[in-house]
């Protein structure tokens, strides 16, 4: 009987108000897992552009510049798949739990961050982000066995500073060849 | 602020054009009207004809066999008119539209085709978002008309 479960919902209906009072009462209520407005960590983004190649709709672009590289979250393309969280190595990127983001402008929906590259002290060109640089380093010297620690962390002082090409160029005469290892 | 200021402000009527897309955004919108939401309350009825609206809803990118009808339906409008464009695909082109690859059937972005006033992002925005654009929506109606005056007094 349809009509009768119908009847019982209106009698329910009768003694308690189903509409929110959205903009005038207690703000929304969001469940959790919810995603909206994505966010950078400034102090936790290297800038190594993880976010930028999984992002499905090609809203977070990575600008280049001379010696800067901005990361540039449009989220007025945003899909919000949180794909950018799910790729991010530093747990930098962040989809938060705000979605009131609408704006009188295209141009003012957007979350920037910048990053400063470093240079090759060989060439002179920029290669990685500083930060990228720094966390390579300490990933590495977490990973490695105990005896060859010291050796490593001089060659990898050497080598962070030049870029790929000048590192490949310069490997034997500064002695950080793999080769050895061998 | 006059009567019909007043009434506008107070009771903005809609219209809602439907320009392609996963058609994601056009049940928000119905759920933003449906009896949770109620935007009723707020004096928001939906309207099929735009010569009676005063808020114009777009979603979707809008392909190109449907940019003749959208600005037959934008000009319909009588100002001052409000224009909001819901969902990300009416805002910047969302999945459908690829930099460096042309879409044969797609214009794009809502504001290639007429002036928008209000984005709101979400794919889909939440009703309660819609709201908060439609409330952003309203304190532009002083400023546009401002703007309709001007424009006509030829």
């Amino acid at each position: 009987m349809p009509s009768l479960v119908l009847l019982k919902e209106m009698i329910k209906a009768l003694h308690r108000c189903v509409t929110t009072r959205y903009p005038f009462g207690p703000p929304a209520t969001i469940i959790h897992g919810y995603r909206g407005q994505p966010e950078i960590d400034k102090e936790k983004c290297t800038g190594c552009g993880a976010c930028a190649q999984a992002c499905s709709t090609e809203a977070i672009r990575i600008k280049q510049g001379e010696d800067i590289r901005t990361i540039d979250v449009f989220y007025g393309k945003c899909a919000f798949c949180q794909r950018c969280e799910d790729v991010c190595p530093e747990d930098a990127i962040r989809l938060t739990e705000r979605f009131e983001l609408a704006g009188y402008e295209r141009e003012s929906l957007r979350v920037d961050n910048e990053v400063k590259m470093s240079k090759c002290a060989n060439c002179g060109h920029t290669f990685f982000p500083d930060k990228q640089i720094e966390i390579m380093k300490k990933r590495v010297l977490e990973n490695i066995k105990a005896d060859i620690k010291t050796e490593v962390q001089s060659d990898l002082e050497k080598y962070s500073q030049y870029c790929v090409n000048c590192r490949r160029n310069l490997s034997f005469t500064m002695d950080t060849h793999t080769r050895k290892w061998y | 602020m006059g009567l019909i200021d007043w009434a506008r402000k107070k009771s903005p009527w809609i219209t809602h054009a439907h320009c392609g897309g996963c058609n994601g955004c056009d049940i928000e919108i119905a759920a933003a009207l449906a009896p949770r939401f109620d935007i009723e309350r707020l004096g928001c009825l939906l309207k099929n004809n735009p010569r009676f609206s005063d808020v114009l809803i777009i979603t979707g990118p809008v392909p190109k066999h449907t940019e003749p009808m959208l600005l037959r339906i934008y000009q319909q409008t009588p100002d001052p008119k409000i224009v909001m464009a819901i969902g990300e695909c009416a805002i910047g082109g969302g999945i459908y539209v690829e930099e460096g690859y042309e879409n044969y059937a797609l214009v794009g972005q809502a504001d290639k085709v007429v002036l928008v006033d209000v984005y709101v992002p979400g794919c889909p925005p939440k009703p309660e978002a819609i709201i908060h654009g439609l409330a952003l929506a309203l304190q532009k109606l002083p400023e546009k008309k401002l703007k309709a005056k001007a424009s006509n007094t030829r």
